[in-house]
Order: structure tokens, then sequence, then C-alpha cells
């Protein structure tokens, strides 16, 4: 027990302090993020974001895309009366990121997606160790079943995913070796900052991490409807309104010009 | 390139799907003088889009698609204004009414299980009645239905009953003479009935024009538009202001499809007989019942969801 605890608290250290580079200097991991902020344009649908560096020869890698952490409250589907399935009530679950995309090397990959993942779990990595973060409220919830359907509304945005054999390495192997991976950015992810984690693993223990930030922010149109419907929203349904009537007005027109000929 | 960012809803469509979906929905619209918010929102949901936002910008969006049904539907004579402007009336005071009646349904628990059922029961009964009612008399009158109203009607206990009623009015366009009160009182009830569901009320006030205040199919379905117009540009404007959950974006691409839809909707409506378009509109809300009593009955593949939207 006060191992897992260990493994914990170590890995929190690793991942969620980012350590000055001058600590890091024995065994540097390096991560870089391209791009290392992402702009929402009218047209955005998504993007890609290249992470790369350079890990100990003998380590497999996980890289972690994680948001802020925050309760989320969900309507729960029941049976009624035996027969009908309807709200039955809400869940909340506490604590939880709003993100949460894991992306492994092979090796490691094998073992969060095989069926004795327990090396997996015991290291606090992947979903299972939301689960034990997390709090659901009222207690008198079965955890493990809404827990399991939170994942599947969560698989289900793309917003929570495992991709196991993301992370390639690349070029020689010396003392360190090179790595590169893709993380697919959903288009559902919100403006904000998010963390991304490089966690490397050697046999069952996580021997060091760094971190970088992803910045996404609305630029163009976006950003000023967005300013619009928060800051003069008034106005802006006005507007809203008085361009959908012109719309209407407009194509009325267009087709009594066309069948005016009648 | 053919995908555009949604700032509000705060994800990304296919530009072509949404133009398609205003399209298809509109021209129902166009026929049928209903809003479809029964059949966009949860197509919405599912391409992505929060709930309440789903829901805030389709009333945006239906107010290009009324706008453009009502001035087609207009230039054919379709619409009367007095009924219109009469219905809107007791429809905001039934939805103020009917906001308070949720609130007191839920403080009595189990609101939710007695609003589904209700819903799809009367579906079912409105559905099932218009079809049946629509169907007899297609086949009674081989020869073209003249109106709806020219027909003399047998006199019933709901006829004398009407008649008793004070400040009768002649209303030109549905050509029936019948009691101002009528019309505010039927409005208040849809108001209820709408706000309580949490829908537009298209469905209940068509049938309620038709079989209620007994005008003729054509010139309900313009003045039912005439009326979503009024009631979607009040929506859209409160849930802008105290929401914030309007997006435009959205709103823009469905009304580029919507508004032709309800043009050419309105084009197919008038090549139709009344009682072809009743038994049609009859077909749909029974689908929607079918639909309603599936998603009750088979179990969800997942359990949980957000909160917000119907």
């Amino acid at each position: 027990m006060s191992q897992k605890i260990v493994i914990t608290l170590f890995f929190l250290f690793a991942t969620f302090v980012s350590l000055p580079p001058a600590l890091r200097a024995e065994q540097p991991v390096t991560l870089n993020l391209d791009p290392a902020s992402i702009s929402i344009s009218a047209f955005y649908n998504g993007t890609d974001v290249k992470v790369s560096g350079e890990a100990p020869a003998d380590t497999e890698l996980l890289i972690r895309l994680t948001g802020t952490r925050h309760d989320v409250t969900l309507k729960k589907k029941g049976k009624v009366g035996g027969v009908l399935w309807m709200n039955v009530g809400e869940v909340t679950f506490e604590n939880v990121p709003s993100v949460y995309l894991l992306y492994t090397s092979k090796g490691l990959g094998e073992i969060a997606t095989s069926e004795n993942s327990n090396k997996w779990d015991s290291m606090g990595l992947g979903f299972d160790a939301l689960k034990q973060d997390m709090k659901v409220l009222p207690t008198t919830n079965d955890k493990e079943v809404v827990f399991k359907e939170f994942m599947k509304l969560k698989k289900h945005e793309d917003l929570y995913k495992l991709e196991p054999d993301a992370v390639q390495f690349t070029g020689p192997t010396g003392a360190m070796k090179p790595y590169t991976a893709t993380i697919h950015v959903p288009p559902r992810l919100k403006p904000g900052t998010y963390q991304v984690d490089l966690i490397a693993v050697k046999g069952d223990k996580i021997i060091e991490g760094s971190s970088q930030q992803l910045k996404l922010t609305q630029i163009g149109f976006p950003a000023f409807l967005s300013s619009m419907a928060f800051d003069r929203s008034l106005l802006y349904g006005v507007m809203a309104v008085v361009i959908a009537i012109f719309a209407g007005l407009g194509t009325s027109l267009i087709f009594r010009s066309k069948g005016g000929a009648h | 390139m053919w995908h555009m960012y949604l700032p509000i809803a705060g994800n990304s469509v296919n530009i072509l799907t949404i133009f398609g979906l205003g399209g298809a929905v509109g021209l129902l619209s166009g026929i049928f003088g209903v809003g479809g918010g029964f059949l966009m929102t949860p197509l919405l949901i599912m391409f992505g889009i929060p709930a309440t936002v789903a829901a805030a910008s389709d009333s945006n969006q239906i107010v290009g698609a009324s706008t453009s049904g009502t001035l087609a539907h207009w230039k054919l004579g379709n619409v009367d204004f007095k009924m219109g402007f009469l219905l809107l009336i007791g429809g905001v005071v039934g939805g103020t009414l009917g906001v308070q009646v949720i609130k007191i349904l839920r403080a009595m628990g189990n609101a939710d299980f007695l609003i589904t059922v209700t819903y799809v029961l009367m579906l079912g009964g409105v559905g099932s009645y218009m079809f049946i009612e629509a169907l007899q008399s297609l086949k009674k009158t081989e020869a073209p239905v003249v109106s709806a109203t020219a027909a003399p009607k047998k006199e019933s206990t709901y006829a004398k009953m009407l008649k008793k009623l004070p400040w009768q009015t002649k209303f030109v366009k549905s050509g029936v003479e019948i009691s101002l009160l009528l019309p505010l009182i039927l409005g208040t009830l849809v108001g209820v009935l709408a706000a309580i569901m949490g829908v537009g009320g298209g469905f209940i006030m068509v049938p309620v024009m038709v079989y209620l205040l007994r005008m003729p199919m054509h010139v309900v379905v313009g003045t039912s538009l005439f009326q979503i117009l009024f009631t979607c540009v009040n929506v859209t404007i409160m849930q802008s202001w105290s929401n914030h959950t309007v997006d435009f974006v959205l709103a823009l691409l469905l009304l580029l499809g919507s508004t032709i839809g309800a043009q050419v909707g309105t084009k197919l409506s008038k090549k139709l007989k009344g009682d072809q378009l009743k038994i049609l509109l009859a077909s749909l809300v029974l689908i929607v019942c079918v639909k309603m009593m599936a998603d009750l009955l088979l179990t969800p593949d997942i359990l949980l969801s957000y909160k917000g939207g119907h």
C-alpha cells in the first residue's frame, strides 16, 4: 500500500510539477510540441500536433494530453416501472479532466491493452487511475457501473482515448533514442490551456517525466462572434434575428422573380 | 475546407451536411407549418452539438425559414393575421404559465415520467385521429375538396357551445365566425403544453387549428408559420441574452438550406389537397410517436447524458 502511495506521489511529482531544466540534467528527456499553440479560425476542424524529443534508450513512453479537472453533473437513465427508460436522476463525477488522450509506444501499449493490465494500473496510468481519483456522488451509485458509462460517453466524444503503438522510435539508438508521435486534437476541445506530459517507463516503474503546455485560442471570426455572444448578448440576439429575417426575405424575393414567369 | 467551426457550440460541422439538414427541415415547415424542432434538435445533438445550443440555434434558424414560408403562403392568401395574432397572445401567456407549471411538477417529483408519457399518448392520439379522419373524408369526397368550412358540418355540442361565447367575430381568411375568446384560450392551452413538453408547439397547434378552430388546412399551415416566426424571434433573443446558447454560424448554415426548403415546401403544399396534407402530417406525427416509444422501451447505448435540451 505504502509503495503505491510512493509511486503515486512520484507520478504526481513527475507529471504535474514542471521540473526546472537544471534538475533534469542527468537523464534529460525532451518534449517538443509543434505547434505549441493552436489558433481556432473559421474553418478549423481539429488539428494534429507533432510531438517529438528524446528519451533514454531502455524506456517505453506514454504521452498524455489532459485538461483542467472539474466536476461534471450528468443525467442518469434508468428503468421506470420496469419497462420505460427515462432520466431518473443525476450523477456528479468529481475531479475529472475535460480531456484525457493517451498515446503509448508499442511495448507499453501491449501492457495497457492486455487482459492482465495490473502493471499498467499499479503505475497509476490510464483510465483506471482516473477511476481511483474521482469521486462519484451520490455514493449510492455503483461506481464501477457509472464509471463505465462515463467512459462510453467521453470516448464517444473523442475526448478520452487510448492509442497504443502511437509513439514511434526513430533514428539511431545510443544512450538516448528519438521519438515522434501525433496528437489528434479533436475539434470539440474548447479554447484553453492543456497539459501534455511525457512519461518514461522502465519495467513497471515511472522513471522520468516532462511537461509542456498546449494552448488553444479562438481568433478571427469565431473570436469576434464569441465575444459578441457573451459581452453584448442582447445586441447579438437581435442581430441574429434580423439577419435571419433578411435571409428569409431575400430567399422569398429570389423565388418570386423566378416564379414570375408562370 | 468543407468544415466550419461553431464558436458557441465549440465543435466543427460539415457545411454540406448542415445545409442539407436545413433544407429538409425547411421543406417540412413549408408543407406542414411546423417548425421542425422535433427533428432538428436530436439530429444536431447527433452531430456533436450540445443540446442547449442545438435547441437555441434551431429557433434562430426557424426565424429565417418561417419568414420565408410565411411570405410564400401570404402570397397564396393562406395567412389569417387576425387569428394568428390572437393565438400568439394566448401562446405568450400560456408559455409563461407553462414554465410555472413545470416548476410545480418538478417539485412534486416524477415530472419527467408524467411529461414523457403524456407527450407520447398525445402524439399517438392526435396522429391517429387526424389520419383516420382525413382518410375517411378523402374517400367520401372523390371530387376536389372545396373548403373544409364550405361543407356544412353537423351541429355538435361543441359547435353549439362555441356559439354561446361572447364577442363573435368573422375571420375572413379562415372563413369562420367564432368568439375572439376561442383562439385566445386555445393559444394559451397550446402555449402551456408546449412549454411543459419543451417543444415549439407547431405539432399541437396545427391539429388544434384544424379541429377546434375549424380552419381550412392550407390557411392553417400559413397562419401557423406566421405565429412560429414570432415565437422563435422571442426565444432566440431570450436564449442569446440570458443563456448565450445561440450559435449564429450554425443558424446561418441551417438558414441557407431552410429558407429555400420552405419556399419549395410551400409550392408542394399548394399542389396537395387539404386531406392529403393532413394524412402526411399525421404520418409524421405517428412516426415521431413510434420513435419516442422506441427510445423509452429500448436500452440506451449510454446511460448518461448531458443536461439541457428536452
